[in-house]
């Protein structure tokens, strides 16, 4: 943050540059004339206060939680777009009254030039608050939404007045970033003369340095086969060399016996719809026109009219029949004679069996990717999307490709593990969130499939590895082998058994009672040799301990 | 224990080479020099040893195994190797002979491996967990050093007996942590609702035998010097033939780690 003037423009690119920003942010400026402006000569000041506190949207203003420090909590990560938080700035302004009023700007470039804020050649600067948002009064605070400041990043080809119409971006504007790393955003505060519209020229303006990084670091490769354990499952990944990796996010989705749990089918879910059949056949039958087509009273089963309903002693007792299809040409009327009714229908999943050397999931999924990169130029057939980046170089052979992205997966449901440091590359499985809900340990027999992210410095969760799918199962170590063969020691130490025992202490003690004894006569004679040899040999250093 | 006496020839030569060193050092031991260095030798009271050798863990001798051979079947049968430190207290000097008293060692070596499925998974027999074996062998000895050759004589050779109780501890572990054995019936349903630990202690005997190289010969004046510096008498290498027979003496049930081998090392006497 820094309060500039045109005439002193040169000291906030210099702070910015060096880092200083914040600290030449406290500093006053003293704000004169602007080109093309209609100052009295002598502009407001206006100074941002360091601390921007963040709120959930909407009204109530709820606070919203600061990051850990060492993942840079003042910058926009993608979950602060997601959430569309509120950043409130606080202002303090001198040398009122005036009639100017207070544009906010954000760019990678010089916003206070009125040639950032008009049509012409790039880069520009977007608007990111509505006019109004902050008063002309000596302390002011403004609200001003993540989407708002992200919107426009990587997609700034024109500039772009605050958007009244739509005021309040969607998710896509969090999609906005290309590239990993932090975009270094500066806002501009600008003091502009009334009637200047967006293209004036300042009378003074404050800065504020805004990073935004909303793009995970590069996917890991998951090695495979994954390791196999005993209710356990031990994962190896290649990381990728980046600096601002912080740690990686484990996920493992529980797919049943032999995957044939929910979740792990290829194919789409189908609708259904259950029927549902009485047993007992002495229910009542009521038709409003009950002999009116001239038989015995009550229609004909074929015949009687659709008003017609029977009603059983017993609701309760209907169940559902196990081929559903084969009444699927009937009408509700002829359901209703047969003491049947169709229930609401549902999507059913229908589980498929793993199949050799397939792996699939529906939830461990890159929703988002931005791009794919790869070494070689003119390639296609690029695929991106799901947990398989695969490429095609234009001569047809393979060629590697990463994606980054963010992956917007619930690690408080599928996260099984987050180990720190950019260099980890192993973890071991051990419980993971079970098919009816609730974390448990890994079951033997349950296939799962698994894929690692790497998180960075913003907190942001990068694209997913491929994955992964294996199964727990029995092992046999060491011990079991030992004890199976016939084996019987274990359970722990000091497992003496013998009369008298245990031994430790009389076999100790007796050597260190000899030792003691040993060591006292041997004092014993070497002060008494020491003693006789001092008289004997005056000067000279006595030998001792050795004949 | 035939693997054991496979460092014979290495003593034999040892004993051999020292031979020919003694008349090259006997320029340097006149009497009257010799009793002027004596005289300013220090006190030597201790001796430190650090020992690095194959260690095979005798698991498969237990009786109760029959010929089924766990380790075996398990580690398979290369090398693992023991590193061990040695503290002995040169508690009384046997006038012309050399020094005894006791002495204590601790050590530390592993065995690992992968760990073979119940069940093969496509066609592969092995998990990916890693199963260990980890044996830290202790024991307290009485140790005697006839030094008389290298003091007297002026052979830089130091053999010497070690004799005296052993105690190992072990530990089996896989990946998830402490082994525990839970042993099932024919239908693969648990006998007991709790499992066997795989940690516990042997205890037995150790005997050794080994000869000593005393370095001093090489340079006495640097020796001497590093004496008066330091308080290190001697310096020295040796060899050791041991049978550390941890068979579980007065233990009903005990896994035998012993290891019936050789052994080099740097040793300091001070």
């Amino acid at each position: 943050m820094s309060f500039t003037s045109p005439r002193t423009r040169w000291a906030a690119r210099l702070g910015a540059g060096l880092g200083l920003g914040a600290l030449l942010s406290l500093l006053p400026r003293s704000a004169s004339a602007q080109e093309g402006g209609t100052s009295s000569g002598s502009g407001p000041q206006i100074t941002i206060n360091p601390t921007v506190y963040r709120f959930y949207p909407g009204t109530a203003m709820k606070p919203y939680s600061f990051r850990a420090a060492n993942l840079n909590p003042n910058d926009i990560n993608f979950q602060d777009c997601d959430d569309d938080i509120i950043l409130q700035f606080n202002l303090t302004i001198s040398g009122l009254p005036t009639t100017d009023t207070i544009q906010v700007w954000a760019g990678t470039t010089d916003c206070s030039q009125s040639s950032a804020r008009e049509l012409g050649d790039g880069p520009y600067c977007w608007q990111v608050a509505p006019p109004g948002t902050f008063g002309n009064v000596s302390q002011e605070f403004g609200n001003i939404y993540a989407r708002n400041i992200t919107r426009y990043i990587g997609t700034s080809t024109a500039a772009a007045e605050f958007d009244s119409v739509d005021s309040v971006p969607g998710p896509g504007a969090c999609h906005t970033q290309t590239t990993s790393g932090g975009v270094a955003l500066t806002l501009y505060f600008l003091y502009m003369p009334a009637g200047a519209g967006s293209g004036g020229t300042p009378d003074s303006y404050a800065t504020y340095g805004q990073t935004v990084d909303m793009v995970g670091p590069e996917a890991p490769e998951l090695q495979l086969p994954i390791g196999i354990g005993d209710g356990l499952l031990l994962l190896n990944w290649t990381p990728q060399i980046d600096s601002t990796i912080q740690g990686f996010l484990i996920y493992a989705q529980d797919q049943g016996p032999n995957g044939l749990g929910l979740g792990a089918e290829a194919g789409a879910a189908t609708l259904n719809t259950p029927v549902y059949c009485h047993p007992a056949t002495t229910g009542t039958t009521t038709c409003p026109d009950a002999g009116a087509i001239g038989d015995s009273g009550l229609d004909a089963t074929t015949t009687r009219d659709a008003g017609c309903t029977t009603v059983y002693p017993d609701a309760a007792a209907y169940t559902e029949v196990a081929d559903a299809a084969s009444y699927a040409g009937l009408t509700t009327a002829e359901l209703a004679s047969m003491g049947c009714e169709r229930g609401a229908p549902v999507n059913t999943i229908t589980a498929q069996p793993a199949s050799a050397g397939s792996c699939t999931s529906t939830v461990l999924v890159d929703l988002f990717s931005t791009s794919v990169t790869d070494t070689t130029q003119g390639d296609s057939g690029i695929t991106e999307g799901g947990a398989a980046i695969t490429a095609t170089a234009a001569d047809g052979s393979a060629i590697s490709a990463t994606a980054v992205g963010i992956s917007e997966i619930d690690a408080s449901v599928y996260g099984v593990g987050n180990v720190g440091g950019n260099t980890t590359s192993s973890y071991t499985i051990t419980s993971a969130r079970t098919q009816s809900g609730g974390s448990g340990p890994l079951v033997n027999g349950h296939q799962y499939a698994i894929a690692v992210a790497a998180y960075d410095d913003d907190g942001n969760v990068g694209a997913l590895s491929n994955l992964g799918c294996q199964t727990p199962a029995p092992v046999t170590d060491f011990f079991d082998k030992y004890s199976e063969d016939g084996g019987l020691a274990g359970g722990g130490f000091c497992s003496l058994e013998a009369p008298g025992a245990p031994i430790a202490g009389p076999v100790f003690g007796l050597c260190l009672g000899t030792a003691l004894v040993a060591y006292g006569r041997r004092r014993s004679r070497r002060n008494r040799s020491g003693r006789s040899l001092a008289k004997s040999t005056e000067g000279q250093h006595p030998r001792v301990g050795t004949e | 224990m035939i693997r054991s006496w496979r460092a014979a020839p290495l003593l034999a030569g040892l004993l051999a080479m020292t031979a020919g060193m003694r008349s090259a050092s006997a320029d340097d031991e006149t009497g009257v020099l010799s009793a002027r260095h004596k005289t300013y030798e220090s006190a030597q009271n201790f001796a430190f040893e650090l020992r690095f050798g194959p260690y095979h863990p005798r698991v498969d001798t237990a009786p109760e195994l029959g010929q089924s051979g766990p380790y075996q079947a398990i580690f398979g049968d290369s090398t693992r190797w023991e590193i061990a430190a040695e503290f002995d207290w040169q508690a009384y000097r046997i006038p012309h002979l050399g020094t005894i008293g006791p002495g204590v060692s601790v050590g530390y070596t592993a065995s690992s491996a992968l760990a073979p499925l119940v069940k093969a998974v496509n066609g592969s027999n092995l998990s990916g967990e890693t199963t260990t074996l980890t044996i830290i062998p202790t024991y307290l000895v009485a140790v005697l050093r006839i030094d008389v050759l290298n003091r007297e004589l002026h052979v830089p050779l130091v053999p010497y007996l070690k004799g005296g109780v052993g105690l190992g501890f072990w530990s089996a572990s896989n990946s998830g942590g402490t082994s525990c054995y839970q042993a099932t019936n024919a239908a693969g349903k648990p006998t007991s609702s709790s499992c066997v630990l795989g940690y516990g202690d042997t205890w037995g005997s150790e005997l050794a035998v080994g000869l000593a190289l005393d370095l001093n010969f090489l340079d006495r004046r640097t020796s001497q010097g590093f004496d008066n510096a330091t308080g290190v008498n001697h310096t020295f290498i040796f060899g050791e033939l041991m049978d550390y027979n941890l068979t579980g003496i007065l233990q009903s049930h005990a896994l035998y780690i012993g290891n019936h081998n050789w052994t080099l090392g740097l040793g300091f006497e001070f």
